[in-house]
């Protein structure tokens, strides 16, 4: 009876791998497969020549609260938590082209709104607009921030009248950084949770790189009793008599009365289980969910440590990318600037480089789209503007390798099932009728089907929290399943 | 007697008179069938040999300032239906890990028990009263929109954010989630168990209707009659009949009814799968229903004494190990019965008119598995031989005993339509993950159908909640009766 689960996690991604791990400690029998050679779907570390990092530049765990301090906690290794803040440099691209740069995090003691608005080179009565339009983005009680999840971004900047232009961009430039998606379609809520959250805590990087986090979680899931099995790809979730009964990979079947699936809420109504289960009012708002924006992404190997700032954002009033310029972007048309995001692992953690070198992963937002052509041209317009901001830094690159876009992402993580669709960052959007109270709900309308991740279950932040938040919130809710149904489905 | 009308109530449980009650004197012609000799469903009274009884203990909580008084109230019946509130109640026996029994005085009369005395009873240190008046406040103080974010929370998850003693906490996890709500405390639903609390803590337990719950039900459906309505019991609706999405009336045993409105009172998972049929809804409401959880059973035992033996309604006991959870009863399942088991006594015979002079009957039970085809055997073994330890003087003084386990109440009340349940003591179990917001919609997916009852529309303690949900669909109907211009209005 060894292929007989209490519950299979289809994916090892970070909210498969947390969920995993508490049911696990819990006392069930536990499975996890993923198709990959190393656990942390789309947070999987890697190592080439003595450098640790991930696929692209992730950053941002709260140091004192969030979804990763309650993960270790409820897995009781709260200790391995080792979250490491350095400073960050903000560069903000005036319209005449020079960059400023404010830097924020660490230990320094400045207050962020005045060094954005030194950046933006507001006027004293500008300067006023733009902090109480950042006030009430940012203060608002529970009820309020359940209102805004009906509202976008951009309706609520256009409510709030005339304001500085470079705060306009803020607010559409964050929705594709901080949200991974556009402006228009982003829920004001999300925003304003991400401003909560920065506003509350301090962010670093999780030393040994979030590989370091998921063997962590891992350790714990093995030390319970769970199976994790690598270079298993799930074909099919099977299905009888209306409820969930296991997964089949090529060559054999793991029977279950309970599937959680971390393999993404499109791939797993579409494809592995099969439209044909599922009611057609389900699967037409399954399809209709608008994917994140990508990201696509390549490394740099300098010969000498020239990245002083653990993360770096550069940003313009106009480097954000809506419903309009993406559509350009497919043409062919890139924009004269995009935002460009960079994380460098050894300024957190120097064991994450050899000695006297460093790796820079840096990047864009772009299509999800594994067929989309524009990708290389988005990665030189990176390229450049590497070169604007950074010049000092130049002459010490001594390679850059690893790219990553859309096409790439969407083979190591989920299945193509959609037009135009796989190769998102994080998942889907949270975007309005699809975040906060209207998030997609984990308990699938299939008896014993649940999805866990990104797209369903969890809540507010950026994309790994928004993971590790719905392993958090699934594992409590397949756990009742589990004992509730005991007596009813045995074997 | 017509065959046509404006609502049918399939069902004459407490929900279906309540609702079939209101409906007929708000001017709906009401026809209410029922497959028993007898109005009342689960909680009829039957006479045998000068005593009146319940199958089975039933009280209700809270006593004072109920839905039911409402009720009466509204129907006119407030002085026909004497509702008792005894004072005291009974009595709480609790069994220190040292084997010593202690008791207390449970007040009635709606009056709430006083917290000094249980502190007492359970050995509260000081120092650990800051933490117990933390819990007390919490649950006492919790709103209603906090209480339902506890839908989807077990009564153990709740307790278990609390450091309080063992015997505080067995009290809860014991009393108020498997002897209230009739599942285990890892699966009981957390908000069912603060709206219970609060409820016997601000106007006490224990009501009970002179003359029986089924004199007060009979009573209570004499309105549909006097009303215009017509009653017809022995009974069976085989078929609910749907033409072009909506109800259109029943088929029974003795001919077929018209209405264009149907109120079933005949559970959840019976009218789907059976009495309407899967073939008129969409999968995923098959499957969302099919895979709902009942309640537990019960199985005890009547006594009839020669002498009364109880001076009181109620005699409670528990000790620090009989909180019950799903592995206990899996374990009772499997033939290994705990050690120690929450046991409880109950008497209505004490009420005027009960039982003939100088005699009384008096229910024992436990909680068991809802399959009607489950042997009750060791169960009944159990508990006799706990009543042999605690209240030995019941054995000498019966006359007569009589079993009852989840076959009889299935006989009773509900179909057996999944496998392993029918035998269900109150419905739909509450369990977290089914409660509050959770809880199935009253209104079913085809046009004119409507549940009442334990298994949608209302939460708390048992009979109460049925009553409760009996008002809440009557408002519900009444509104899409004036709202829906229905086909086929009676004449």
């Amino acid at each position: 009876m060894a292929d007989k689960y209490d519950v299979i996690v289809v994916g090892a991604g970070l909210g498969g791998v947390v969920c995993g791990a508490l049911l696990a400690k819990q006392g069930l029998k536990t499975l996890i497969l993923d198709k990959n050679t190393r656990p942390g779907g789309k947070q999987m570390g890697l190592s080439v020549n003595g450098f640790k990092f991930e696929m692209w530049p992730t950053y941002g765990i709260p140091q004192e609260i969030g979804p990763f301090v309650d993960a270790f906690r409820a897995l009781g290794i709260e200790s391995k938590l080792d979250v490491i803040p350095k400073t960050n440099a903000l560069m903000y691209r005036r319209p005449n082209g020079k960059w400023v740069t404010s830097v924020t995090g660490g230990h320094q003691e400045t207050d962020p709104a005045e060094n954005m608005f030194n950046s933006w080179n507001l006027k004293p009565k500008e300067r006023e607009v733009a902090l109480q339009v950042l006030a009430e983005a940012a203060v608002l009680t529970p009820e309020q921030l359940d209102a805004l999840d009906d509202i976008s971004v951009k309706e609520w900047v256009a409510q709030r009248g005339k304001i500085p232009k470079p705060l306009f961009g803020f607010f559409a430039v964050h929705a594709n950084l901080m949200a991974t998606s556009l402006y228009e379609l982003v829920a004001m809520s999300e925003i304003s949770r991400i401003m909560q959250i920065f506003g509350a805590s301090t962010t670093g990087f999780p030393r040994g790189g979030y590989a370091r986090v998921v063997d962590d979680i891992l350790d714990v899931f093995k030390a319970n009793g769970g199976t994790l099995k690598l270079n298993t790809r799930v074909e099919k979730v099977v299905v009888a008599q209306g409820r969930v009964t296991g997964v089949a990979t090529k060559d054999r079947v793991y029977k279950s009365r309970i599937v959680v699936s971390n393999a993404g809420l499109q791939p797993t109504v579409l494809k592995l289980v099969g439209e044909e289960y599922f009611d057609k009012g389900y699967v037409g708002y399954v399809k209709d969910i608008v994917p994140s924006l990508g990201f696509c992404n390549q490394r740099y190997i300098f010969s000498k440590p020239v990245m002083k700032h653990g993360m770096f954002l550069g940003t313009s009033e106009n480097s954000y990318i809506d419903v309009e310029r993406l559509a350009e972007m497919k043409k062919g048309k890139i924009p004269e600037i995009l935002s460009v995001y960079g994380v460098c692992p050894a300024v957190f953690d120097p064991d994450m480089a050899p000695k006297g070198k460093q790796l820079l992963l840096i990047g864009a937002w772009c299509s999800p789209d594994p067929d989309a052509k524009e990708i290389k041209a988005v990665q030189k317009k990176v390229d450049a503007l590497f070169e604007e901001m950074f010049p000092e830094a130049v002459p010490y690159i001594e390679s850059k390798e690893g790219y990553v876009g859309p096409a790439q992402v969407s083979k190591l993580s989920r299945d193509r099932v959609l037009p135009g669709v796989g190769g998102e960052a994080v998942g889907l959007a949270v975007t309005v009728g699809y975040c906060g109270k209207h998030k997609p709900s984990p308990k699938s309308p299939l008896p014993g089907l649940f999805f866990v991740g990104h797209d369903a279950g969890g809540g507010a932040f950026i994309g790994t929290h928004q993971a590790v938040s719905s392993g958090l919130k699934v594992a409590p809710l397949v756990h009742h399943y589990f004992l509730e149904r005991k007596a009813i489905l045995r074997p | 007697m017509s065959a046509r009308y404006d609502v049918i109530v399939v069902g004459a449980g407490p929900g279906g008179v309540a609702c079939g009650a209101l409906l007929a004197k708000w001017g709906l012609k009401t026809l209410m069938v029922d497959k028993n000799s007898r109005i009342g469903g689960k909680a009829m009274t039957v006479s045998k040999r000068g005593f009146r009884y319940e199958y089975w203990p039933i009280a209700a909580c809270p006593a004072t300032n109920t839905q039911i008084h409402s009720l009466l109230k509204t129907l006119g019946l407030e002085n026909e239906v004497e509702l008792i509130a005894p004072d005291p109640l009974g009595i709480m026996h609790y069994e220190t890990p040292s084997g010593k029994i202690k008791t207390m005085l449970m007040p009635g009369g709606g009056k709430a028990m006083d917290p000094q005395e249980a502190f007492n009873l359970l050995g509260i240190k000081d120092a650990d009263m800051p933490e117990v008046m933390r819990l007390f406040t919490d649950i006492l103080g919790m709103s209603p929109h906090d209480q339902h974010l506890l839908d989807d929370v077990s009564v153990l998850q709740f307790l278990d954010g609390y450091q309080i003693p063992r015997s505080m906490y067995s009290l809860l996890a014991t009393l108020q989630s498997e002897g209230t709500l009739e599942v285990p405390s890892d699966i009981a639903c957390a908000s069912e168990f603060v709206k219970v609390f609060q409820q016997n803590n601000t106007y006490g337990g224990g009501l009970y209707p002179a003359g029986g719950f089924g004199r007060m039900y009979e009573a209570i459906a004499e309105v549909i009659r006097a009303n215009g309505g017509d009653i017809i019991l022995r009974t069976r609706v085989e078929r609910i009949a749907v033409e072009n999405g909506r109800v259109s009336g029943v088929f029974t045993d003795k001919g077929a009814f018209y209405a264009p409105i149907v109120v079933s009172n005949a559970g959840i998972q019976p009218t789907v799968l059976k009495l309407v049929g899967e073939e008129h809804f969409d999968k995923s409401y098959v499957n969302y229903v099919r895979d709902l959880i009942p309640s537990f059973g019960f199985a005890g035992a009547r006594y009839f004494l020669s002498k009364p033996v109880l001076k009181h309604p109620l005699y409670v006991y528990f000790s620090d190990d009989t909180v019950s959870t799903m592995e206990k009863h899996m374990k009772a399942e499997a033939g290994q019965m705990p050690e120690q088991i929450y046991v409880f006594m109950s008497t209505n015979s004490l009420y005027p008119g009960m039982a003939p002079p100088g005699k009384q009957l008096i229910y024992s039970g436990i909680t068991c598995p809802a399959d009607p085809r489950t042997n009750i055997k060791p169960w009944l073994d159990k508990v006799e031989a706990e009543i042999a330890r605690l209240w030995p003087d019941v054995f000498k003084y019966t006359e007569e005993k009589e079993y009852y386990g989840p076959a009889q109440i299935s006989r009773l009340s509900r179909d057996s339509v999944v496998p392993g349940t029918g035998g269900e003591c109150i419905g739909l179990g509450q369990i977290a993950g089914q409660c509050g917001n959770l809880k199935p919609s009253p209104k079913a997916p085809v046009g004119g159908l409507f549940y009442v009852g334990a298994d949608a529309g209302s939460a708390g303690f048992g009979n109460h909640m049925c009553v409760e949900s009996g008002v809440n669909v009557a408002k519900m109907v009444r509104d899409y009766w004036t709202t829906h211009p229905v086909p086929h209005r009676a004449e």
